[in-house]
């Protein structure tokens, strides 16, 4: 079990390595760095020559990884060159409002995606579990801005009923917050939901079919407890890999969403950044959002042994 | 005594994509108190789904039809699911064939034991519970039960996980116990020590069982009475001792000639001819009709449906003809001489293994491993899973690298050979894999999959399409398969092009890895008879690796019995079957079931346990663990193959030589030819 | 390829997938004979007018007929899903296919380089490929296209390495047969099955992609019309044009609503062994 933990993050630091090489890589692919976007529309060689020293863009480029690197391996994803704000307190200071509307989002589409899922596995066949199955197919083909759009239409601007967009934060606000993010939670709770609802009734089906199950029904077991006992816990694993998976996803920042309803979260801040070409912001939520993203991952796989009596039970053992 | 168990007019068809299919017809049996009984059938006869049905167990798609299907004098037929749950597990329960997959990964063996009765005993306490699961994986021998009770199945090994599955049958005191195949999933040792078990605990708790299973040798062993299932109805039920010298149903008696036994040896097997119908209905009058060789061509036959017929005591038959078939002199296995084995002994030798081992890592799956295959013999090996056998094919194909050893085919050494050169090599060696489901692919049609061989190996086109017709002729399959995909063949016919396929290049060495134990009893008979027919053709060697005792003992000249990746005994067929000098070959023989009943012995010898994990292998002799000779110089001392009895008879045990010693592990009384 | 059609169309819901996508196809093919305007036809007075008969869907700020850019924008969506597709799956099979087969270094190589791609979110990927290559049709396909490589990359090796486990592989190896002969006529045909359903269901990934980094303005730039950026100017408009917002979206749905049933109805076919985690974000 340590070996293969071990070896899960010997994995994912690999692959932050890669990111952050293509990451830095990328930015300085990009036509127009820092400078030409500081420098104005006409600039005097010599202000160009300032500013390439300032940001050290003279050095060779392994040089300028190595010290963005170390920077970013302690905390320090460099200075934004248009705000003139650090990096780091900019993705904190937008990340509290991206965890919350990402959290509202998973549970909403979790409890969805169970009810839905497990309603439908359990009348197979049957009218409800065709309409419910028809009903996941269509939510999962409507896309998620336009939808946001719609709700904004029908709730906003004419039932006047929630705010259009933005969110100011609780301090402010207090409770009544809460408006801001019933439709962006909403709007971005919906495909996955539909995807989870589609996941729980193939896993309880696939659970339903077991030997074990058979024999379970064979012993008398029935109903609640064959559910409880025989058929959730192992339905389990593959749904929470989704929600976790697409949870790591959401923190990515969601860009669309975010956009639509003015949300002041990640995503908005880096698609603001590339926009405005501020590199240094790009580079930094970039490499954050994979590092959150690999993280949450571990998490998962390490998790798998909590629910797997076999890797539990080899905790410190081999393999 | 009123039935336990009364099933009346059962009648089940599936509804698929396809349409209504009918799999079960019109049958009807009684089980009573303390009876064993047996159903006997091939796959698709209806034998598991007949019993699914009576513990109400089947899906929604099966239209279900009968007049009553009673348990314990209440008729559950129109029964809703929750009524079927206080009946199932309390009156009667049942032991699925699969170990491996009965049991839930993610829960305690002790709950899912004492399962039964907390759903039935509802307000059961916790401490109750763990004392009825302690309890009853003691009655199943399950070795220190207070700490495997809190393990998880995957600590359990094949055998400790049936036994486990029997104790969660038990658990909640059914009368009536259905089992099915409960020992097809299990090797031969483990196999005989549940079929000990199960017939202690039926006397014990006076227990009423159905064992469901293909297996004539099982029912030999364990039942009284036995009902055979062919296409969906039952075409014969009676006590077991009349069943195998007078059966009164020509599939019975078909059934009985075409299997091979270990006790005897013959030329070649009645196999029975043609496929079973696929459905109930699909063959108008007797189902069975156009395989009878009662039937020939009698109207009556063709056109009308025998009904079961009582004609003395318990017994019955479907066959317009029964008396006929009762008159019958004594069904015999197979016809004609056993193949003459002289021709082998002077062949050259074709395949040889010196010395041979094969390490994963710490699991050691091959230990100097010698053997020789002569041009125009057949080399039989025998084994339980995790012996090694597979391994020594792969390594004999050159598909593995030995770790050590020598592998030469026609005297070339391959296993240091690469690239071009070995695939080259490789040619002289085919083989035959157990499931043609998977050795074929899927995507291509016969012609191209007997034909890649040549096409390799660079033969003219015109060569291949003469070489291919002359391929389907030998191994009996009609030119118009050679369009179709292996999806639209039988097993069966899977298997004749498979060998086909290994026949194209006439190779020098022709391995069989388990070629017939996908198939069922009467296909079986069919491949047998074909190997054999090539064995008299063919100029090859040829390896058979089987689990089959019978069929080992039917196709091979020669046996190489193998225990943890070591030979530990060899020799000719006969004088290994007839006078076996190794405990574990002695094991082997002896759990084997019988071939009739009156091969049942009181006495028998079956040794306990399984066989140790192949990265743990004792200290000396790698059997004395669970050798009831051991003695210390067993752990100290490897014992090396010596030569015994007949000439080239081998056995790698202390007390080989020992025949006083060796009589105290009886073993089955064999007939020497 | 006809046996295919005909199960779709004997399949309840792949008819109806048919029948969308056929539909938009269409539309797409002979966008100029329906449209009523030219996509970029401008009418003097006209701007920001709701729903009429000279106009049905309205018209955008700058006087344009919404109904024709709609028609019009059916042309940049399909062919930068289907473009994006073709790149991404031949970029992935290369990669699960050498991966597979070679093992060792290159698998390993392979395998860390589509975690990756996987690790970023799709769009912020698409954005940041845009942001170097510029805006443009061809850009934005190879963006969506690289962003969708991994999910082939990771079926095409499962399936090799689950076939290579079958008997038929070493039976092919036992004849001589070599590595490249075994992975081009066997396990590449035995894979195409699961690699369709994964086709299907990434153009539907792709066209949403599309849209999506339309909307964000890193799509095909103005005049040309796409759906996303009509959405964008929609949200823009919303209180003087509220109608704007629906069609475009519409028609988006339909292309997806198609796309997907006919994705599903191959999967009832041919399920493939493994669902591919995540997707589009």
């Amino acid at each position: 079990m340590l070996r293969y933990v071990l070896r899960r993050i010997g994995q994912a630091a690999v692959v932050i390595f890669i990111v952050s090489v293509v990451v830095f890589m990328m930015v300085h692919m990009v036509p127009g760095n820092v400078v030409t976007v500081l420098a104005g529309t006409d600039p005097t060689p010599e202000v160009v020559e300032a500013l390439t020293k300032r940001f050290g863009l003279d050095q060779p480029l392994p040089v300028q990884y190595a010290k963005w690197a170390a920077g970013a391996i302690q905390g320090d994803l460099g200075t934004s060159p248009i705000s003139g704000r650090k990096v780091s307190e900019l993705i904190a200071s937008r990340m509290g409002n991206t965890l919350l509307l990402a959290g509202a989002a998973i549970v909403l589409a979790a409890v969805f995606g169970i009810v839905v899922g497990v309603v439908a596995a359990l009348r197979r066949g049957g009218w409800i579990d065709t309409a419910l199955t028809g009903l996941n197919a269509t939510i999962l083909s409507i896309p998620n801005f336009w939808f946001g759009i719609i709700m904004i239409l029908v709730f906003s601007v004419w039932l006047r009923l929630l705010p259009s967009g933005g969110f100011r934060g609780f301090e402010r606000e207090g409770l009544s917050a809460l408006r801001y993010l019933v439709m962006p939670a909403i709007a971005l709770s919906m495909d996955s939901g539909a995807m989870i609802a589609r996941l729980v009734r193939a896993s309880v089906l696939d659970e339903l079919s077991r030997d074990y199950v058979t024999v379970a029904r064979a012993k008398g077991v029935r109903g609640a407890w064959l559910m409880r006992k025989h058929i959730a816990r192992n339905a389990a694993i593959p749904v929470l890999t989704v929600l976790g998976l697409r949870f790591g996803q959401m923190l990515g920042g969601a860009v669309l969403i975010e956009s639509v309803f003015n949300w002041p979260g990640l995503g908005r801040l880096t698609v603001e950044a590339i926009e405005t070409r501020d590199v240094v912001v790009v580079q930094g939520a970039l490499l954050y959002f994979v590092a959150v993203y690999m993280l949450i991952n571990l998490l998962i796989d390490i998790s798998y042994g909590w629910f797997n009596p076999r890797v539990r039970a080899s905790v410190g053992g081999g393999e | 005594m009123a039935p336990l168990l009364e099933v009346k007019n059962l009648s089940i068809a599936f509804r698929s994509f396809r349409g209504v299919r009918r799999v079960v017809d019109g049958v009807s049996f009684a089980i009573a108190p303390g009876e064993q009984v047996g159903v006997v059938g091939e796959s698709g006869s209806g034998k598991s789904v007949t019993m699914l049905a009576a513990m109400g167990l089947l899906p929604g798609s099966a239209i279900i039809e009968s007049d009553g299907i009673v348990i314990n004098g209440r008729d559950l037929s129109k029964a809703s699911d929750r009524q079927w749950s206080a009946v199932r597990g309390d009156d009667i329960s049942m032991v699925f064939q699969n170990p491996m997959t009965s049991l839930n990964p993610s829960m305690r063996i002790g709950p899912q034991v004492s399962e039964s009765v907390a759903v039935h005993r509802r307000g059961t306490s916790a401490a109750e519970l763990r004392k009825v699961a302690r309890e009853m994986l003691r009655e199943v021998a399950v070795p220190n039960p207070d700490l495997r009770a809190t393990q998880y199945p995957y600590e359990f090994s094949g055998g400790m996980r049936q036994r486990a599955v029997i104790a969660m049958a038990l658990a909640g005191e059914p009368a009536i116990v259905v089992a099915d195949e409960p020992t097809t999933a299990l090797d031969v040792t483990v196999q005989a020590q549940i079929v000990g078990l199960m017939e202690d605990l039926t006397q014990k708790r006076n227990l009423a069982s159905v064992v469901i299973t293909h297996d004539l040798g099982l029912v030999a062993e364990m039942v009284e009475r036995v009902i055979i299932m062919y296409a969906g109805r039952i075409v014969e039920e009676t006590p077991v001792g009349p069943l195998f010298d007078r059966p009164a149903h020509p599939y019975t008696r078909a059934l009985l000639e075409s299997r091979p036994v270990t006790t005897e040896r013959h030329g070649r097997l009645n196999a029975i001819p043609g496929l079973p119908p696929t459905s109930a209905d699909a063959v108008p009058g007797c189902p069975f009709h156009p395989r009878c060789t009662f039937a020939r061509d009698r109207e009556i036959c063709r056109t009308e449906r025998p009904p079961l017929t009582r004609f003395a005591d318990g017994r019955a038959s479907a066959c317009h003809f029964y008396e006929e078939v009762l008159a019958a002199e004594e069904p015999r296995t197979g016809t004609g001489q056993a193949a003459p084995t002289a021709a082998a002994a002077d062949g050259e030798v074709v395949l040889e293994l010196e010395d041979v081992s094969k390490h994963f890592g710490k699991v050691k799956a091959l230990n100097g491993v010698s053997l020789a295959i002569r041009r125009g013999e057949t080399l039989g090996i025998a084994g339980e899973s995790g012996c090694g056998k597979s391994t020594m094919a792969r390594i004999a194909m050159g598909l593995l690298k030995p770790t050590a050893g020598q592998v030469r085919v026609n005297g070339r050494d391959i296993s240091q050979l690469r690239g071009r050169a070995l695939r080259e090599a490789r040619r002289d060696i085919q083989m035959v894999f157990q499931d043609p489901t998977s050795s074929l692919d899927r995507r291509m049609r016969i012609r191209s999959i007997i034909a890649e061989p040549m096409v390799i190996a660079g033969m003219k086109r015109a060569a291949i399409a003469a070489r291919i017709e002359a391929l389907m002729e030998a191994v009996g399959l009609a030119p118009h398969y050679l369009a179709a995909y292996p999806s639209e063949l039988s097993g069966g016919q899977r298997q004749r092009v498979a060998i086909a396929r290994a026949l194209a290049l006439e190779p020098d060495v022709i391995v069989f890895d388990e070629p017939t134990s996908a198939l069922d009893v009467s296909i079986q008979a069919q491949i047998v008879n074909l190997l054999d027919d090539l064995r008299q053709s063919a100029n090859a060697g040829y390896a058979f690796i089987a689990h089959d005792l019978g069929v080992l003992r039917h196709v091979s000249d020669a046996i190489a019995v193998m225990y943890l990746g070591r030979i530990v005994e060899t020799g000719p067929t006969d004088a290994l079957f007839c006078d076996p000098r190794h405990p574990y070959t002695r094991a082997l023989l002896a759990s084997a079931p019988v071939d009739h009943p009156k091969h049942r012995r009181q006495e028998k010898f079956v040794v306990e346990g399984s066989p140790p994990d192949p990265a743990n292998i004792p200290s000396g002799c790698c059997f004395r663990n669970r050798c009831p000779l051991a003695r210390d110089i067993c752990a100290s001392e490897e014992p090396p193959l010596i030569e015994v009895g007949a000439a080239g008879h081998r056995a790698a045990c202390h007390f080989a030589a020992d025949t006083a010693l060796l009589a105290t592990l009886p073993t089955l009384t064999i007939t020497e030819q | 390829m006809r046996e295919t059609l005909a199960y779709l169309w004997h399949h309840r819901t792949g008819r109806i997938g048919v029948c969308l996508v056929s539909f938009m196809v269409l539309v797409a093919i002979f966008a100029p004979v329906i449209a009523p305007y030219g996509p970029n036809e401008q009418i003097r007075g006209a701007e920001l007018m709701g729903m009429s008969w000279e106009h049905p869907f309205g018209t955008d700020f700058l006087g344009r007929d919404i109904l024709s850019r709609t028609i019009f924008a059916s042309r940049i969506s399909l062919t930068a899903g289907a473009l994006a597709v073709v790149l991404g799956a031949v970029l992935g099979i290369a990669m699960g296919l050498s991966a597979g087969s070679l093992g060792g270094w290159t698998e390993t190589v392979m395998m860390r380089a589509s975690d990756s791609i996987m690790a970023f979110p799709a769009i912020l990927l698409g954005a940041a490929v845009v942001a170097i290559l510029g805006p443009g049709f061809v850009q934005v396909a190879i963006a969506i296209a690289i962003a969708q490589s991994p999910l082939f990359a990771r079926l095409t090796r499962a399936i090799a390495l689950s076939e290579a486990r079958l008997e038929y592989v070493e039976a092919a190896e036992s004849m001589g047969a070599t590595k490249l002969r075994i992975m081009l006529f066997h396990i590449l045909p035995n894979s195409a099955g699961p690699l369709i359903v994964q086709a299907s269901l990434s153009v539907g990934i792709a066209i949403l992609l599309e849209s999506g980094l339309s909307f964000l303005g890193l799509g095909v730039q103005p005049p040309t019309p796409s759906w996303g950026q009509m959405l964008a100017d929609a949200l823009r408009f919303i209180d003087f044009i509220p109608s704007y917002a629906i069609f475009p979206g519409i028609a988006l749905t339909i292309v997806l609503v198609g796309v997907n049933f006919i994705a599903d109805a191959l999967r009832d076919k041919i399920d493939p062994q493994s669902v591919t985690k995540g997707g589009s974000n």
